[in-house]
C-alpha cells in the first residue's frame, strides 16, 4: 500500500509537470473549460 | 462400523501411533502421540480415557454428541516448513460463555506439540515457551524476546469441548486463570493453574495460509479485529513519503513560477448599456510565440449580481475556436450572523494549452443588472503563460489526503482490537 501511496505521489507531481509545460489547467481537463477541442460546459441562467 | 481416523501417506506417519479399545464403547482408538498423551477422547462414544492407567480408567462419561470440528483429528499439514498432525481439540469458553474459540492440538513426533488457536476467524500459532518471563508484575507491560507486550485480556476460560488425545488431562469443564498480552503479530498468553505457570507465545496467522497448510476447500472468514492481528502500515511512512512529494512540489511550483512568463498581451474597458442590441467585444490580435496558456482576468462593476461572459478565442491563422465561460456573481448583505458576502466582483480563467500562433479574442456579455435596467463596467486583462496556482493546490490535497485516510483506518483498526480487551481505547 505504501509502494502504491509513493507511485500515486510520483505521477501526481509528474503530471503537474507536465500540465506546467504545457499550459494546462488541471481543472479544466473535467470540465472542458477553454480547453482546445473540448466542450465548453454552458449553462444558462 | 464406524472407525478411528486413518492415517494418511506412510511417508509422514509418525512411527508413535498405537491402538487400544475403548473401555466404554469397545471402539478402536489409535494414539498419535503415545508415550507423550496423557489422555484421549473416544472418537466413536466422546469418553474421555486415562491412557498411562493400565486399565484405561474412564475420567469422563461421554455427554456430548460427538461434533465434527474443521481440522479433524488426524488431519495433516504443513505449517512453517514442519509437518503437523492435528491430534487433540478444546472448544473453550470465557466465563461468561459469550464467546467460543477453537483449540487444536498439532504434533510433530521431532518438534512435539503446538497448538493452533482460532477464534472468529482469526488463527494463531502457539508454542508453549519455557523461559521465565522476567519484570512481570501484575497485569502490566512485559517484554519477552525483545518484544514489548501491552496487557490485553484477564479470563478465567472454561473447557467446553474434548475430542483426540492430549498429553495434559483435560476434561470438560476445567478451568483456568489466563493473562493475554499482545505486540502483534504476536501475543503472549499466561495460564495460572494451580501452582504451575504455563507461558504460551502465539504468532498470528492468516486464515489462507491454514487453509493453504491444512489443504482445506473453505475456511471461515475473519470477523472484527484479532488480538495480536497486524495491522495496516503505519500513518507515518505515508506522512514521510507526504513530506517528500510536497517539498518536491514546492520546488517544482517554485521553478516553473521563475520559468514563467505571466506576459501581458492586452488590457481594454467597457461599458455596456442595457440599451445596446449587441454586448460583443473584440480584441486586438494576440501573439502565442509558445505553447502556453492565455490567463484572462475580468472586472464587473456589479452589485448583488451576476454577469456571464461568453469568450471565443479564435486562431486567426487556423479558424480554429476555443470557448470559454466565465461567471462573475458578487452578493452581499446583513442577517442575524451580522454581514455576509458570496463571490467577488472578479474572476479569472485559463485558455489551456493554446498552440503557438496570432488569435483574437471575442466576448458577449450578459447580466441580470442590464436586464434590470443598469449599466455595468467591464475591465479585462489577457495574459499568457501563466502558472495556474490551482494546479498545486489540488495537487497538494490529493497527496495530503491519503495519509490521513490511513491515519483515520489505523485508528480504527486500533479502536476495534482494543474494543474486546480489558483496555478498550476511548471513542470506539
Amino acid at each position: 500500500m505504501l509502494k502504491a501511496y509513493i507511485v500515486y505521489c510520483i505521477l501526481i507531481v509528474s503530471t503537474v509537470a507536465y500540465s506546467g509545460m504545457q499550459g494546462y489547467v488541471l481543472a479544466a481537463l473535467f470540465t472542458g473549460q477553454g480547453v482546445a477541442g473540448r466542450a465548453a460546459n454552458h449553462y444558462h441562467k | 462400523m464406524v472407525t478411528a481416523p486413518q492415517a494418511p501417506a506412510a511417508a509422514n506417519k509418525p512411527r508413535t501411533a498405537k491402538s487400544f479399545s475403548c473401555p466404554s464403547c469397545g471402539g478402536e482408538i489409535t494414539l498419535r502421540a503415545a508415550g507423550h498423551s496423557l489422555n484421549a477422547v473416544c472418537a466413536h462414544c466422546g469418553s474421555i480415557i486415562d491412557v498411562r492407567d493400565e486399565r484405561l480408567q474412564i475420567l469422563q462419561k461421554a455427554n456430548a454428541a460427538l461434533r465434527p470440528t474443521l481440522l479433524e483429528i488426524g488431519r495433516r499439514g504443513k505449517l512453517f516448513g514442519t509437518v503437523w498432525e492435528v491430534i487433540g481439540y478444546t472448544q473453550k469458553s470465557d466465563k461468561t460463555k459469550q464467546y467460543f474459540w477453537d483449540e487444536y492440538l498439532i504434533f510433530n513426533p521431532y518438534q512435539g506439540f503446538h497448538f493452533l488457536v482460532q477464534q472468529d476467524g482469526h488463527w494463531n500459532y502457539v508454542k508453549i515457551i519455557k523461559e521465565a518471563v522476567a519484570g512481570k508484575r501484575g497485569f502490566s507491560a512485559v517484554t519477552v524476546r525483545g518484544e514489548d507486550y501491552k496487557p490485553f485480556l484477564r479470563d478465567n476460560p472454561i473447557v467446553q469441548y474434548v475430542k483426540g488425545e492430549f498429553y495434559w488431562r483435560v476434561k470438560r469443564g476445567d478451568q483456568a486463570r489466563t493473562e493475554d498480552y499482545v505486540a502483534p503479530p504476536f501475543m503472549l498468553s499466561f495460564e495460572f493453574a494451580d501452582e504451575d505457570i504455563t507461558v504460551s507465545q502465539c504468532l498470528y496467522v492468516e486464515p489462507e495460509a491454514i487453509q493453504s497448510a491444512f489443504s482445506l476447500p473453505s475456511i471461515p472468514r475473519k470477523k472484527g479485529v484479532g488480538p495480536n492481528q497486524p495491522g495496516p502500515p503505519g500513518a507515518a511512512k505515508f506522512f514521510g513519503v507526504m513530506s517528500l512529494a510536497l517539498i518536491a512540489l514546492l520546488v517544482l511550483y517554485i521553478s516553473m513560477y521563475a520559468a514563467s512568463a505571466n506576459k501581458l498581451l492586452t488590457q481594454f474597458s467597457a461599458n455596456y448599456m442595457p440599451a445596446d442590441r449587441a454586448r460583443v467585444f473584440t480584441s486586438e490580435t494576440l501573439e502565442i510565440p509558445k505553447t502556453s496558456n492565455i490567463y484572462v482576468r475580468s472586472t464587473a462593476s456589479i452589485d448583488n449580481a451576476w454577469a456571464e461572459l461568453d469568450m471565443t478565442l479564435v486562431n486567426d491563422d487556423t479558424k480554429a475556436e476555443t470557448e470559454l465561460q466565465q461567471e462573475i456573481e458578487y452578493y452581499h448583505g446583513y442577517d442575524s450572523d451580522g454581514a455576509w458576502s458570496e463571490g467577488s466582483e472578479v474572476e479569472g480563467d485559463y485558455f489551456s494549452n493554446v498552440a503557438p500562433g496570432h488569435y483574437h479574442l471575442t466576448y458577449n456579455v450578459d447580466s441580470d443588472m442590464l436586464q434590470k435596467g443598469f449599466p455595468v463596467s467591464m475591465r479585462t486583462e489577457v495574459r499568457r503563460d501563466v502558472l495556474p496556482g490551482s494546479n498545486f493546490l489540488w495537487s497538494m490535497l490529493l497527496i495530503v489526503a491519503i495519509p490521513f485516510i490511513v491515519a483515520y483506518r489505523n485508528q480504527q483498526f486500533e479502536y476495534q482490537r482494543w474494543a474486546n480487551s480489558d483496555f478498550p481505547k476511548a471513542g470506539s
